[in-house]
C-alpha cells in the first residue's frame, strides 16, 4: 500500500489536528522524491490541510474526529486501490474520484 | 489606558471564572468528549473568543491582565505586544492599548508567497516582546510563535493568556526552558471551584470534570483519545 502509512500515523495520534498537520507536511515532502505519485500525494496533503484549517481553533468532538478519519481513510483507500492496479486509467480514475469528493465538501 | 488598580490574584481568578461562565464560554460534556489539537479527549471546552463580543467583560479582563503583567514583570520591560493568530490578535490589541505599547501579530506560518511574511507590523531588532494568546494548554503554539519572533530578531520573555488549562504540570517549565514566563488570569481549577460554590452544573458532571483535570491522560485513554502525549 503506497499511502496507507498516513492512516497509521493519524490513528496513533487520535486523528488530532496536529496529526493531520503532520500528515499534510509528510505528504508534501514525499512529492519531490515520488514524482510518479505527486498528484495523489497532493490530494492527500490537501485533504489533511483542509482538516487542520477546519478544526484548528474550533471545537472537535471525538465523534466528529472519528467521522473525519473514516472519510480520510476512504480517500486514501481509493488512491491506494487505483495505484495498486498499475494502469494509468485506474490511477486517473482514482484521482478524479477523490478530487470530486474533495470538491463536493468534507463531512461536518 | 490601564486603570492602575492591582486586584488580588485570587479575586482576579474568581472574577474571570465567573465572567466566562456568565457568557457561556465554558462547556462540560463528558458523554460526548472533545478532542484537543494534541488528540487528548476531554470533557471540557472553553471558547475565549466569545469574550470579544462582551465589551464590559473584555475591558475588565484587560485591566486585570495589565495589572498582572506590570506587577509580575515590571512597567518598562516590554517594547511590543504580539498577538498569536487568530484568537490572540484582539486580546493583544486591547492589551497593547492598556499597556501603552505597539502591537504586532504573528501568523501560524508564513503566507508562502509574496513577501512570505509571518509577522505583521513593525518589530525592531532586539525588541522585548510580550506574546499574547487566548489560551494555554500545553504551550506548543507559544513555542512556535516565539520561534518566529526570534527569527525576526526579537525576543519573547513573557507570554500571557486569558485562560490556562493547568492540566499538564510540565507546561510552565517547558515554556521557561524556551525563555518564557507564563502569565494567566484563570484556570480550569478556578472555574471548577466557582461551579461548585455556586452549584452550576450537576454534581456528576463536575465530578467527571475533576477526574479529567486530575488525570487527563487516563481520562482521555478511557474516552477514545490518545493514551500518551506525542
Amino acid at each position: 500500500m503506497l499511502f496507507n502509512e498516513f492512516l497509521t500515523g493519524l490513528s496513533q495520534q487520535g486523528g488530532s489536528v496536529r496529526a493531520y498537520d503532520k500528515c499534510a507536511r509528510e505528504a508534501r515532502a514525499r512529492i519531490a522524491g515520488e514524482p510518479e505519485n505527486a498528484a495523489a500525494l497532493h490530494l492527500i496533503a490537501y485533504a489533511a490541510q483542509h482538516f487542520v484549517d477546519a478544526y484548528d481553533d474550533q471545537p472537535l468532538t471525538v465523534e466528529m474526529a472519528a467521522r473525519e478519519f473514516d472519510y480520510f481513510s476512504e480517500i486514501v483507500g481509493i488512491l491506494d486501490g487505483g495505484y495498486s492496479v498499475g494502469s494509468a486509467d485506474a490511477r486517473v480514475a482514482a484521482l478524479n474520484k477523490v478530487a470530486q469528493m474533495l470538491a463536493s465538501g468534507l463531512p461536518s | 489606558m490601564f486603570s492602575n488598580s492591582f486586584p488580588d490574584r485570587e479575586l482576579i481568578a474568581r472574577t474571570v471564572a465567573r465572567m466566562l461562565l456568565e457568557i457561556e464560554a465554558v462547556h462540560f460534556r463528558a458523554d460526548q468528549p472533545y478532542t484537543f489539537t494534541s488528540g487528548l479527549a476531554s470533557p471540557v471546552y472553553i471558547d475565549c473568543r466569545k469574550l470579544i463580543s462582551y465589551p464590559r467583560v473584555r475591558s475588565a479582563l484587560m485591566d486585570f491582565a495589565a495589572s498582572l503583567v506590570f506587577r509580575s514583570v515590571g512597567f518598562e520591560q516590554f517594547d511590543v505586544v504580539a498577538g498569536g493568530e487568530t484568537a490572540g490578535i484582539p486580546f493583544a490589541a486591547w492589551l497593547s492599548d492598556k499597556m501603552g505599547l505597539p502591537m504586532v501579530y504573528v501568523r501560524k506560518k508564513p503566507k508562502g508567497f509574496g513577501r512570505n511574511a509571518q509577522i505583521e507590523g513593525s518589530l525592531g531588532e532586539g525588541a522585548r516582546v510580550l506574546l499574547v494568546e487566548d489560551l494555554t494548554t500545553d504551550g506548543g503554539s507559544k513555542l512556535k510563535f516565539a520561534e518566529a519572533i526570534g527569527h525576526a530578531g526579537a525576543h519573547v520573555s513573557d507570554t500571557f493568556a486569558v485562560f490556562y488549562y493547568d492540566i499538564f504540570p510540565e507546561t510552565p517549565a517547558r515554556l521557561e526552558a524556551a525563555g518564557m514566563r507564563l502569565h494567566y488570569l484563570a484556570t480550569w481549577w478556578d472555574v471548577l471551584k466557582v461551579c461548585r460554590d455556586e452549584q452550576r452544573f450537576d454534581a456528576a458532571t463536575l465530578t467527571e470534570v475533576e477526574r479529567f483535570l486530575n488525570n487527563p491522560i487516563a481520562w482521555s485513554s478511557a474516552h477514545g483519545g490518545i493514551s500518551e502525549l506525542p
